[in-house]
């Protein structure tokens, strides 16, 4: 009685569950979101490109760039369709003279052409592939680092507040009669 | 019955000293936290590994990226590109070497494709575009080769690198805690928040011991 007398006047201690400050957050719920958009437009760019590979380099870069901006304008989106039903004809247009029995000099100087941008979009596909992956990755990496950084500052802003001497992680301390978890979550929500 | 009741007393009495010890001993004891790897990250020594490492990724990316646009290199020009290019301190006569071992493999790479698009081949023609495609077949197994090899090192080199910081890292905070008085330093990853933070103390303990 004398000893936790004594403990309860000057030490506090809390514990708090991180995992579920971060996951139950409104902020990881958005960068989630934000991050399956990045990862699914650059899906969708792979897909068209690896269906209809006959860019010329201009365009595939052009087609990069327009694919992968945060926000296009009306005039970006126009463009964009305008270079990919362009690729789409000149796919169809490669079709057709596959098929051909008898090309002229002009038509296989064509098919070469298509076919010398087929083989190096092969390889810029490989590399956009390899770089989207390792900027998916870094975005990942960085917007963990930043959701436990926000929700570490919650829980010290909540720790200081209500003079905790300290508060431990529920993973090693699985009870406490002091939780914090819910009052850390509010104050990580609270930022914007 | 008495004896029993005598039992109790000691025992109770026993049970009042441990909780009367642990009360003083708590009201003694000096807790704080640490965020280690904030220290690791933020500390000189941390910045330069950091930045060796970025270099060291890039060098080799770009060593291999090279490879995969121009894969006309042979077996000797590969293996001077290679050093060369890995070097921790290049002499400017190394670079020098690069560049030109580069442009040579550049400008084989452009008589490849030209002959690849030639409608007539003479003799001479057709073992040269042989070659380069041998070439270009053997760089791919290179090119495998060292990826593989750059991840391992790369990873060796960083979980030393990762071990040394720390070690280093806990020397100072222990330093610090020792010269504050601490009882207990527990990790961010155990308690994320005490009102007691060695973090920036012992930054500044590690930076001033490297």
């Amino acid at each position: 009685m004398v000893g936790s007398g004594f403990q309860t006047k000057s030490e506090k201690y809390g514990v708090v569950d991180i995992s579920e400050v971060i996951t139950s957050s409104d902020f990881a719920k958005n960068q989630k979101e934000n991050l399956r958009t990045v990862g699914q437009t650059r899906q969708d760019l792979l897909q068209f490109a690896n269906t209809y590979p006959l860019f010329t380099p201009e365009q595939a870069q052009k087609f990069r760039d327009l694919s992968i901006k945060p926000q296009p304008t009306a005039a970006d989106k126009a463009e964009l369709e305008k270079l990919k039903n362009d690729v789409i004809a000149t796919h169809k247009k490669f079709q057709d003279l596959q098929l051909k029995a008898n090309p002229t000099t002009e038509q296989v100087t064509l098919l070469r052409d298509y076919n010398e941008r087929s083989q190096t979009m092969v390889k810029t596909l490989d590399r956009w592939a390899r770089e989207f992956s390792d900027e998916i990755q870094t975005l990942q990496d960085k917007l963990r680092q930043e959701t436990m950084n926000r929700a570490t500052d919650a829980v010290k802003e909540v720790g200081q507040k209500q003079g905790y001497s300290v508060v431990y992680m529920q993973d090693v301390v699985p009870y406490a009669a002091n939780n914090i978890t819910a009052d850390a979550l509010k104050a990580m929500n609270s930022k914007k | 019955m008495n004896k029993f009741s005598k039992l109790g007393w000691i025992v109770a009495a026993a049970l009042g000293g441990i909780w009367l010890a642990s009360g003083f001993q708590d009201s003694a004891n000096k807790i704080a936290v640490v965020d280690i790897s904030d220290v690791v990250e933020k500390s000189n020594y941390g910045k330069t590994n950091q930045d060796t490492f970025a270099k060291m990724k890039k060098a080799r990316e770009d060593l291999l990226q090279f490879i995969d646009d121009y894969r006309v290199l042979n077996a000797e020009q590969a293996q001077d590109l290679k050093d060369l290019s890995l070097k921790d301190n290049p002499t400017a006569e190394d670079k020098a070497k690069v560049d030109r071992i580069k442009a040579d493999v550049i400008a084989s790479n452009k008589k490849w494709n030209e002959l690849s698009t030639k409608a007539t081949l003479t003799p001479e023609d057709r073992t040269l575009l042989d070659d380069y495609a041998r070439r270009g077949q053997n760089m791919e197994a290179v090119a495998r080769r060292w990826f593989n090899d750059f991840t391992n090192e790369m990873q060796a080199w960083a979980d030393k690198q990762k071990a040394d910081s720390i070690s280093k890292a806990r020397v100072a905070i222990q330093k610090v805690a020792k010269a504050q008085g601490y009882t207990i330093v527990f990790e961010v990853g155990i308690a994320p928040y005490g009102a007691n933070d060695l973090t920036d103390a012992s930054l500044q303990a590690m930076n001033a011991g490297s």
